[in-house]
């Protein structure tokens, strides 16, 4: 640990000499006294610098001797000092000199050389360019110019591609990161507003809604008056989407809850305020979870008179929308042929069929529906759930017509058959079971297989022992001695005991072993 | 060095822009799975005969502390139709005996049937009890997490693999939720399911659920927290929106399992099995031209503790980079393959320059800087320029994966804790990320050297997504 601090540290040290080696090249300003002279003659004035003649020979004042006032004799600019000195020489024959005064302070020509280079350094005077008098000697004058970087100005920034698409990039970091805490507090404080928001409507819907539903006859809450209405639900509160909201999911959610009476309560009410409007709005909407909300609204609230509008969404090539509409009008059409889902373009997925299948099972409880009408679809999806309808259900009465089919449909369709035969164990099929057994699609097979065990013959068994005489996969062999144990355990245990491959063995244990009989 | 700095320049720009992409794709993702969850029922999954049956994979190796209770929380989970399936990958402690006391395990002669080659197993246990009825238990000599993984497989009775680690904490709905996308689907096949990991350190855990949420004591711990937020609810959803996620989570991924074992299973050579066998699926799917999805949930279903130490960090990040390498290096006929459509263009180039490459372009860019000092070419105001926009990206990201986590989960309720994470935003890239870059680069250190890999066969690569299956098994120590 010691070790990389200090390999750090010697980074940190060696960064910073090469600073210093970098700020180090500073050039030397003004070199020497001449070229002090010059700048002064060409600068003019120079704040906090001024100059006076003094005599040359005793130091005092030139100017002093004409004026009692110290100030008069300090002169601004250097080439007025130089001549005022001349002309005292020509008029008065007065030896001159002139004398630095810094902040009106007596100062050698040394401490004024290094004051002015100062205030040049640090940029506090900018060293005036003489006049190229004659045009031509560019190179040279470029040479006197004194050093100033060229991003001073503002204009430089967009001179330069490079510090300008940066200065862009950070600009928009800014920009985006501004925009998103802005966005996520406004976004948490409209979220914060609505959990309160809610909690009030809330407190202020269940009050009245108990009173309608305990105190009011399903007539006496027909014939409310508006104003009587309001006085529960005011006007102005049922204006606002939110509040619409917390009352339509209160209603939702007591409707789930309720039976009888109290049912024909709540749409009732759910009429006479009106959300069946909005929720009829929703099934128009251009996104598609409002048209899925309206779905679920009509679905719960049973909401029959928009079964057209909601026939319109069940080919929607929305899933979520799809899915909803088809689970809606299954609820509550009273087409008992299931022709809107036998004529479904798209294909089923496991999660629609999972939620259909809870609504048929609940309807066929109800009615009879003629779930054979999906076994003619051109849908193969339709006519896969069709036979796992059958299945689950427990329609029997239509196993034969799915014998009817079973030559004619695809080998995926005839495992879903046979399937729905073996979990229903009716043993008088057993012809479709044998000849798939003989099939060529592996997975056929081992459903054929698995579904002999259950519902198969003595003609099942010799099939059976035909296949396992043929070397078949691990996996398959395991099936059909499970099913021939099953079928027939003299012909099992005669197998077995000829049969002295290790694999057969293995499955034998496996077979016999009471604590694996589930796996 | 006028071209290396254009170059870098460029990789700034495209870091950028790549990192902007994710948000916003990542942000399209979430909203649509809020929406889509607004209407989903979970509870007809537990008892529909529709739904998927699930065998849940769990390797265990010195698990002994604490694998009685991981067992029971993962037989207590709502679901109808699973089974838990432990593997004792060798223990040197009392796992297995552990197991076998408290579950009333009994050795069986269940009928092993090697699909895929794994480690021998010496024996496979179920419980004379029926109420644990759902577990097995396969001992089977050390071989590591993939060659445990594979003899789980062999054992393994259903349609879909849920691949976990077994000191993970699931939650009771993780089954219900995870299977939906592969009921979802309708004209494609959902070949695997990735799920988001919650970081359970100091966190309050009840019935095998994450009960109330705080951020790790140690800077370390939270930088983690906000790693997994920008990896998982991040990185994770903008790639499965596009399709294109390479990497599922080792210890919480759910895969077909019928492809799994047509592929060969888990590769156990490399380090990186996790990402590999979905590469490998996906070039199997691509290969032969079936169209397929990896789906991702980002719902908090699943909870682990991660290191908090700097040492035992540093050694999973250096095997995360080396698995890394050793992937992209196997399957290296994808790269920029327009055969293998958006893996082979866009993720596998991402994975190769801002995963793999990305510690030792940093390295590169120190080493440039101070080349330009030495021959004092150096431009403070562009070094400093860029640093800043580089840094103000870091912290970018950072705060819109926890933006996330607030505006979708809302876990990290306190706002003490919020206080903490938005501070280790600001420290990490100084304080946090030259770890992980020296820790990224020891990983591809390590690679050359060839620790841990399998040289000759990583060198050469996989031509088809199949090959696996011809490489001979040998017996790895964990």
């Amino acid at each position: 640990m010691k070790g990389k601090r200090a390999i750090v540290l010697a980074f940190l040290l060696f960064l910073m000499a090469q600073t210093n080696k970098v700020l180090g090249q500073e050039e030397q300003i003004l070199p020497d006294s001449a070229s002090f002279v010059q700048f002064l003659i060409n600068q003019g004035e120079i704040p906090g610098l001024e100059f006076r003649l003094i005599d040359a020979t005793d130091g005092t004042p030139v100017d002093s001797l004409t004026a009692t006032d110290t100030k008069i004799g300090l002169i601004s600019e250097y080439t007025s000092a130089l001549a005022r000195k001349d002309s005292l020489l020509q008029s008065d024959s007065v030896s001159a000199a002139i004398q630095f005064l810094i902040y009106k302070e007596q100062n050698t020509f040394p401490a004024a050389l290094e004051f002015v280079s100062n205030l040049l350094r640090n940029g506090d005077i900018i060293a005036k360019t003489p006049t190229n008098v004659n045009g031509k000697d560019v190179i040279s004058l470029a040479n006197k110019e004194r050093y100033s970087p060229t991003l001073s100005g503002t204009s430089a920034y967009f001179g330069d591609f490079k510090i300008f698409a940066i200065s862009v990039i950070i600009s928009l970091f800014f920009v985006f990161a501004f925009l998103m805490i802005l966005f996520m507090l406004i976004f948490k404080a409209r979220r914060n507003r609505k959990e309160v928001l809610l909690t009030v409507y809330d407190e202020q819907v269940v009050g009245p809604l108990s009173e309608i539903l305990f105190e009011k006859s399903l007539e006496e809450l027909e014939s409310l008056s508006d104003e009587e209405l309001y006085q529960s639900f005011p006007a102005k509160q049922l204006k606002k989407p939110l509040y619409n909201q917390v009352l339509v999911e209160r209603i939702l959610a007591l409707n789930k809850k309720m039976k009888g009476d109290f049912k024909l309560k709540l749409k009732a009410l759910y009429k006479r305020l009106q959300l069946d409007k909005a929720t009829m709005d929703k099934l128009k909407s251009s996104k598609w979870d409002k048209v899925v909300t309206g779905l679920v609204e009509v679905n719960e609230m049973d909401l029959g008179e928009a079964i057209k509008e909601v026939q319109k969404h069940v080919n929607s090539p929305n899933f979520h929308i799809r899915s909803q509409a088809v689970a809606t009008v299954l609820t509550l059409s009273e087409d008992i042929n299931l022709s809107f889902l036998r004529d479904q373009a798209f294909p089923l997925s496991r999660w629609q069929q999972m939620n259909y299948l809870r609504i048929i099972k609940y309807l066929s409880s109800n009615r009879e529906l003629n779930i054979e009408n999906l076994f003619d679809s051109k849908n193969q999806s339709i006519r896969l759930f069709g036979y796992k309808l059958v299945r689950v259900i427990g329609r029997v009465d239509l196993l034969a017509k799915l014998e009817e089919k079973f030559d004619g449909v695809t080998e995926v369709e005839k495992i879903e058959i046979i399937k729905t035969f073996e979990y229903l164990g009716v043993p008088s099929h057993t012809e479709l079971v044998n000849s798939s057994l003989r099939s060529e699609n592996t997975q056929l097979v081992i459903m054929a297989a698995k579904a002999a065990g259950t519902i198969g013959d003595e003609q099942s068994a010799k099939i059976i022992l035909e296949l396992l005489a043929g070397n078949p996969s691990f996996r398959l062999k395991m099936t059909l001695l499970k099913s021939l144990q099953s079928l027939d355990s003299a012909l099992y245990t005669d197998f077995v005991n000829r049969d002295s491959a290790l694999d057969t063995q293995t499955i034998n244990s496996h077979l016999s072993d009471p604590l694996l009989i589930d796996v | 060095m006028e071209v290396l700095g254009v170059m870098f320049l460029l990789l700034s720009f495209s870091v950028i822009t790549t990192y902007i992409l994710i948000m916003v794709l990542s942000a399209l993702e979430m909203r649509d799975h809020r929406r889509k969850n607004q209407f989903a029922d979970y509870q007809d999954i537990i008892t529909s005969p529709i739904a998927p049956s699930v065998s849940i994979l769990a390797p265990a190796y010195n698990e002994a502390e604490n694998i009685v209770q991981n067992v029971k929380s993962l037989l207590s989970l709502h679901y109808g139709k699973f089974e838990v399936i432990i593997i004792n990958d060798g223990s040197k402690d009392d796992t297995l005996s552990k197991l076998i006391s408290a579950f009333e395990l009994e050795i069986t002669d269940f009928a092993y049937n090697e699909e895929i080659d794994a480690a021998p197993v010496r024996g496979i246990y179920k419980s004379k009890n029926r109420s644990y009825n759902r577990l097995v238990v396969i001992d089977k000599e050390n071989g590591g997490k993939a060659d445990a993984l594979n003899a789980g497989i062999n054992v393994s009775s259903k349609e879909i693999l849920a691949c976990i680690d077994v000191d993970c904490i699931l939650s009771h709905e993780s089954l219900t939720r995870m299977v939906r996308p592969f009921m979802e689907e309708t004209n494609r096949k959902v070949i695997a399911v990735g799920g988001a990991i919650g970081i359970a350190n100091n966190c309050d855990v009840q019935d095998g659920t994450v009960t109330t949420y705080r951020v790790p004591t140690s800077l370390l711990g939270r930088f983690q927290v906000i790693e997994y937020c920008r990896a998982f609810l991040m990185g994770r959803m903008a790639w499965a929106r596009v399709n294109g996620l390479m990497l599922i989570s080792g210890a919480f991924g759910f895969f077909n399992r019928e492809l799994v074992v047509e592929v060969g299973g888990y590769f156990p050579k490399t380090v990186g099995e996790d990402m590999e066998l979905v590469v490998r699926m996906r070039r199997y799917m691509e290969e032969r031209n079936i169209p397929y999805k990896v789906g991702f949930v980002p719902d908090p279903l699943c909870w682990t503790e991660v290191p908090e130490d700097g040492a035992v960090l540093s050694r999973q990040r250096n095997r995360w980079m080396r698995g890394t390498i050793e992937t992209l290096q196997l399957h290296r006929v994808i790269r920029l393959n327009p055969s293998y459509k958006i893996m082979g263009m866009m993720s596998y180039p991402y994975w190769s320059v801002f995963e793999k490459m990305a510690p030792v372009l940093e390295l590169l860019g120190l080493l440039y800087t101070l080349v330009l000092i030495i021959i004092g070419d150096f431009s403070a105001f562009y070094f400093i320029a860029l640093f800043i926009v580089l840094y103000l990206l870091s912290i970018l990201v950072s705060s819109f994966s926890i933006l996330y986590e607030q505006l979708s989960y809302n876990n990290y309720k306190d706002k003490k804790d919020l206080n903490k994470l938005i501070m280790t935003v600001f420290l990490e890239p100084m304080f946090i990320h030259p770890k992980i870059v020296y820790w990224g680069l020891g990983g591809h250190w390590d690679f050359i050297k060839g620790k841990g890999g399998w040289g000759q066969m990583i060198r050469t690569g996989f031509k088809k997504s199949e090959d696996k299956k011809n490489i001979e098994p040998t017996t790895l120590n964990s």
